[in-house]
């Protein structure tokens, strides 16, 4: 019986114990949080959107421009090839210098008569967020 | 024997309080040790962000003799202060900055006289195709005079 009475006793202390290490743990946890709370105002909240916005806008009339700059310097299509995977690695580029991640894949290019069809997936992130956006561009050959 | 048991009782009761309050501390001293940062106002911010995104729409826009855009016609002639000074000119008074460009795969480069910011500043990126040419345009503004 009293043995019995012993092991009652020890594991009301046990679970006395864990109640208290929890309350310990959920306090520590709550003060990060406030420390959380005290995060600056970030401004480049949004740079996803905008970067994405901007990247789309330049894609098109970048490679229709480097297609021009590039005449006579190779078949149609090696031209247009070019001209899509120098404004791919230069859009990467952009993307470090601003802080987001900027990541092109599956740059497609084909040519129909006198136009160049060029298509690509732009994944663009930040630690904030990430978005995935898909770059069309249909520009004439010279 | 009975006494025994009661002191190892005991000894079980001072060992885990022990713990505890060693646990306890250890939180203690743990969350004592984060410095929680003041923050900037979010209006401050705010102020600055507007302030360099006004500046660059306005030096975006501007429009010289001809009907060309300024800032592109200086940027398609590799002419990156003037570019940079319509950038920073359009900034208002108690705002101040420096302006970073970059063409292409190089590297960002402060253009003009370049100033160490005194405290908190915040720059806002714009890219810009001029001619076939990426335009990387970085304007790093901070609060001066009465704004500061």
């Amino acid at each position: 019986m009293n043995r019995s009475m012993r092991n009652d006793d020890a594991q009301m202390l046990l679970a006395t114990g864990v109640v208290l290490l929890l309350a310990l743990l959920s306090m520590s946890i709550y003060g990060v949080k406030v420390v959380g709370m005290g995060e600056p105002y970030d401004p480049s909240d949004d740079a996803v959107l905008h970067t994405a916005a901007e990247v789309d806008e330049v894609w098109e009339h970048t490679i229709q421009s480097r297609i021009t700059n590039l005449e006579g310097l190779g078949t149609n299509l090696e031209i247009c090839n070019d001209a899509a995977k120098s404004v791919q690695s230069d859009l990467v580029r952009h993307g470090e210098h601003r802080g987001v991640e900027v990541i092109l894949v599956g740059l497609n290019v084909s040519i129909d008569g006198n136009e160049c069809h060029v298509s690509a997936e732009a994944g663009i992130a930040d630690r904030n967020s990430r978005m995935l956006l898909m770059l069309e561009a249909t520009v004439l050959l010279p | 024997m009975e006494k025994s048991a009661k002191s190892t009782d005991a000894q079980v009761h001072m060992i885990e309080m022990i713990t505890l309050f060693w646990l306890f501390f250890l939180c203690a001293a743990f969350v004592i040790q984060l410095q929680v940062p003041d923050t900037n106002p979010i209006a401050s911010d705010s102020a600055l962000l507007i302030a360099a995104e006004d500046a660059h729409a306005l030096a975006s826009a501007e429009i010289d003799e001809n009907g060309n855009f300024t800032m592109t016609t200086h940027l398609a002639a590799e002419e990156r202060e003037e570019a940079c000074t319509i950038l920073l000119n359009s900034l208002p008074e108690t705002v101040t900055g420096n302006c970073w460009l970059a063409v292409d795969a190089e590297p960002m480069g402060r253009e003009g006289i370049g100033e160490i910011p005194p405290g908190q500043s915040l720059t806002v990126m714009h890219l810009h195709s001029v001619n076939g040419h990426l335009w990387t345009i970085g304007l790093q503004v901070w609060h001066i005079g009465s704004g500061a």
